[in-house]
């Protein structure tokens, strides 16, 4: 599985290519709806990244979490927030250029900085996962912190836990922030 | 089971949390706000109690849940910091959100965020970290929001909130590129494969200065500090108590584990990442930029939010004098500062608080001559401020007094001496407001009797006030209860 | 299977993106998406390393990311919400009560 065969690195090239594509959309895009809907794409396409490296259940959820749940969560509050729709955005998506853009030096220079140090890092062969490993399994095995996984992985029964109550919370804050307050209970 | 029982001082802020909603559950129509602040009290009441217990009964360090999770003199002096903060917060809440609604929300999320503060204070992963972390913001940024008709508390409230997704998102990335160079997210066995990995060191060190970006903005330090005079300012009072006492508290802990456990000085320093030397640039710009600011504020409020940034650059002086000699006392220092500071700077804000109450306005010239109405909580207030400045009218005095000559004594002279200055310049701003409490002369049309005197405000004031004046002549308990946990935290 | 430092610099390149839409963007929502992206790069990031330690850690804590961003999703649309019934706008610049 180490080698590079030519049709491994054209998928990489095409989805990269989709993904990044999609990504510069996002925050080109003048509309924010047009944005919310290239996030979408952008973030199909990282799914897809996920299966090349054999982590297919992230990638499952990647969609149904991501795409499924936050996108939908956004595209939502862009509908509440436009209640008149604008009849600009109803055309083909338009770029949004101008001197703001100089603001992102930023980002290049964290871009430039970054390559050039990972130029000079040398990775070790990546060790991979054997072939008749169920990794699912595994994923599982960490998640509830049980012995009998077949790849090695932290305890994450504590973080699982946490993560509960952070849910809570978040749902608790969200209630409390989207409850109009002066007709009572609704 | 036994587990269990070393996460008492969290799980009991936990249990009051859900025991809150439990009970607004079931009597929401008649829900008693008398009940829902005893419940606040009793659970961080227990949190204080049972992590005093275990601190006295414990073997030095536990880790449990597979190392994910620590607990030992660090973890539970924080939870005793920030346990502090919380009762004396639900104490004061009672008055201040009387006329408000959503009383149940507003406690429930309180006790929420103080047990993922809790939770940071034990965390031995990054992965715990970034979850307790995130524990502990989400219900923040709803409670500096909870006006919500109000613009100011919403704006602050959408501020805290894009700078602490976009500073979780740094660090969520940092911890990733640490993963990616030693292959795990615990701190020791990251502190271990460190040297194995001589060739990523580059991608280490960005990983690192992400991880402390991330920090950064938890401890209101530069370069993550700027939300902090709007998020204190916009939110309620004892929200911006609580925020600015427990959440830094929360915050530095997890920055001296990650910094110390995860990336030993002498270790990262050999493959060339001196971490030491960041620090030290952020804490002189941290309370450099803090004070100043400070000085400029004709708010209140957001003068003592500076103030608060000043101070978590004093706290930062101990981790950057890490180099030197003296690590046990430097860090030692540091926690006996957060300590006092939890009390004397809730204090502080709480007095805010009463003043709201009283339709008092915003500025230092609404203040004046409230020495005169109000004596009692205007000469507690004095103390906090005294002690804040560094006078020794508090503990604060020899916190400071302390950390300083820690930092002296490790080799750090010239960030004592840059401390000493600011602390001088911050005498300048705490001064004119205790001249407007008591020399100015008062406002005539400022009643304050008719509002009646709201007793939980008072008793959470006069409390940290008890505190701050006795950590004077005793302070050796504290002083002893921080340099145990320092100690186990250093060796 | 191409080498991972080719997925580490395609997940700087979408942080580098994400983080220029936080830095040019003024749209509350707007500075939400970015964010989405740079909390995904980073999640591309775990499962490369996953891969490249042969450890499950990275595909774990990836998914804990994924659940918290949602969450944080929900409380931020919230907050986002709350803001437009009060200013009828979500311009991050224009609500200036307080100074930026």
């Amino acid at each position: 599985m180490m080698e590079t065969s030519i049709s491994d690195l054209l998928v990489f090239l095409f989805f990269s290519g989709i993904t990044l594509l999609s990504s510069a959309g996002v925050v080109l895009v003048k509309d924010v709806w047009h944005s919310a809907l290239l996030l979408g794409v952008a973030l199909l396409s990282i799914a897809v990244h996920y299966v090349l490296l054999s982590a297919e259940f992230i990638a499952a959820m990647q969609v149904l979490v991501y795409v499924g749940g936050v996108l939908i969560l956004i595209s939502f509050a862009i509908m509440l927030i436009r209640r008149k729709m604008d009849p600009k955005s109803m055309t083909s998506p338009s770029l949004n250029m101008g001197p703001h853009l100089l603001r992102g030096v930023g980002a290049i220079a964290f871009f430039l900085l970054f390559s050039s140090i990972l130029i000079g890092a040398s990775f070790v062969i990546p060790v991979g996962f054997q072939d008749g490993s169920s990794i699912t399994k595994s994923i599982g095995y960490a998640m509830f912190g049980l012995p009998g996984a077949s790849i090695h992985s932290e305890n994450f029964l504590a973080a699982f836990e946490i993560i509960d109550i952070a849910l809570v919370a978040a749902l608790v804050a969200a209630v409390m922030l989207a409850r109009r307050d002066s007709g009572g209970e609704n | 089971m036994s587990d269990l029982v070393l996460l008492l001082p969290q799980l009991c802020i936990l249990s009051a949390a859900l025991l809150v909603l439990i009970y607004n559950t079931i009597f929401r129509k008649s829900t008693k706000l008398t009940i829902l602040t005893l419940i606040a009290v009793v659970g961080s009441f227990c949190s204080i109690a049972s992590a005093i217990f275990l601190f006295i009964s414990q073997s030095p360090t536990v880790t449990i849940f597979g190392d994910q999770l620590v607990v030992d003199g660090s973890s539970l002096f924080f939870s005793v910091i920030i346990s502090s903060v919380t009762l004396l917060v639900s104490i004061a809440s009672y008055n201040y959100i009387k006329p408000l609604q959503n009383q149940a929300e507003y406690y429930s999320l309180l006790l929420l965020a103080a047990a993922g503060m809790g939770l940071m204070a034990s965390a031995n992963s990054l992965v715990i970290a970034f979850v307790a972390m995130e524990l502990a913001s989400l219900p923040s940024y709803a409670l500096v929001t909870y006006l919500k008709n109000n613009e100011g508390s919403t704006e602050s409230g959408l501020k805290y909130f894009l700078i602490g997704a976009l500073s979780s998102a740094i660090f969520v990335y940092g911890s990733s590129l640490i993963y990616g160079a030693t292959g795990s997210l615990g701190f020791t066995a990251i502190s271990e494969s460190i040297l194995n990995t001589p060739s990523l060191s580059g991608l280490l060190g960005i990983g690192i200065l992400m991880v402390i970006g991330g920090l950064a903005f938890k401890t209101t330090s530069v370069p993550f500090h700027f939300w902090a005079p709007d998020a204190y300012e916009g939110a309620i009072s004892p929200v911006s108590a609580f925020i600015s006492s427990a959440s830094k508290a929360a915050g530095f802990i997890l920055a001296f584990r990650i910094l110390i456990e995860a990336f030993p000085l002498d270790v990262v320093s050999s493959i060339g990442l001196d971490w030491a030397l960041a620090i030290q640039i952020l804490a002189v710009l941290t309370m450099t930029l803090g004070n100043f600011a400070a000085a400029l504020q004709e708010n209140v409020k957001r003068m003592l939010a500076y103030s608060s940034i000043g101070h978590a650059g004093y706290v930062l002086i101990g981790l950057a004098a890490l180099s030197g000699s003296q690590d046990t006392l430097v860090i030692g220092a540091s926690m006996m500062h957060l300590m006092i500071y939890g009390f004397m700077n809730t204090g502080a804000f709480l007095f805010i608080a009463l003043a709201e109450h009283w339709n008092v306005g915003p500025t230092f010239k609404d203040y004046r001559g409230l020495g005169s109405k109000a004596p009692l909580v205007s000469i507690a207030m004095t103390v906090f401020l005294f002690s804040l400045a560094g006078l020794p009218t508090g503990g604060g005095f020899l916190t400071k007094y302390v950390l300083f000559m820690a930092a002296v004594g490790a080799g750090f002279w010239w960030l004592a001496a840059i401390g000493a200055i600011n602390s001088a310049l911050s005498l300048y701003f705490y001064t004119r407001l205790v001249k407007s409490l008591w020399v100015d002369p008062p406002i005539s049309d400022l009643n304050i009797s008719s509002k009646g005197i709201p007793v939980g405000i008072y008793v959470a004031i006069l409390i940290a006030a008890v505190v701050t004046i006795l950590s004077l002549p005793f302070f050796s308990p504290f002083a002893d209860f921080a340099m145990a946990a320092a100690n186990i935290l250093i060796s | 299977m191409v080498p991972i430092s080719y997925y580490i610099l395609l997940s700087a390149a979408i942080f580098s993106i994400g983080l220029f839409g936080v830095l040019t963007r003024r749209n509350a929502l707007m500075f939400l998406i970015s964010i989405e992206l740079m909390l995904n790069a980073a999640n591309l990031n775990f499962v490369a390393f996953s891969t490249l330690h042969g450890n499950l850690t990275g595909q774990v804590f990836s998914l804990f990311i994924l659940a918290l961003a949602a969450a944080e999703v929900a409380v931020g649309i919230g907050i986002i919400l709350v803001l437009q019934r009060n200013f009828s706008g979500i311009d991050v610049t224009k609500a200036v009560t307080l100074r930026w």
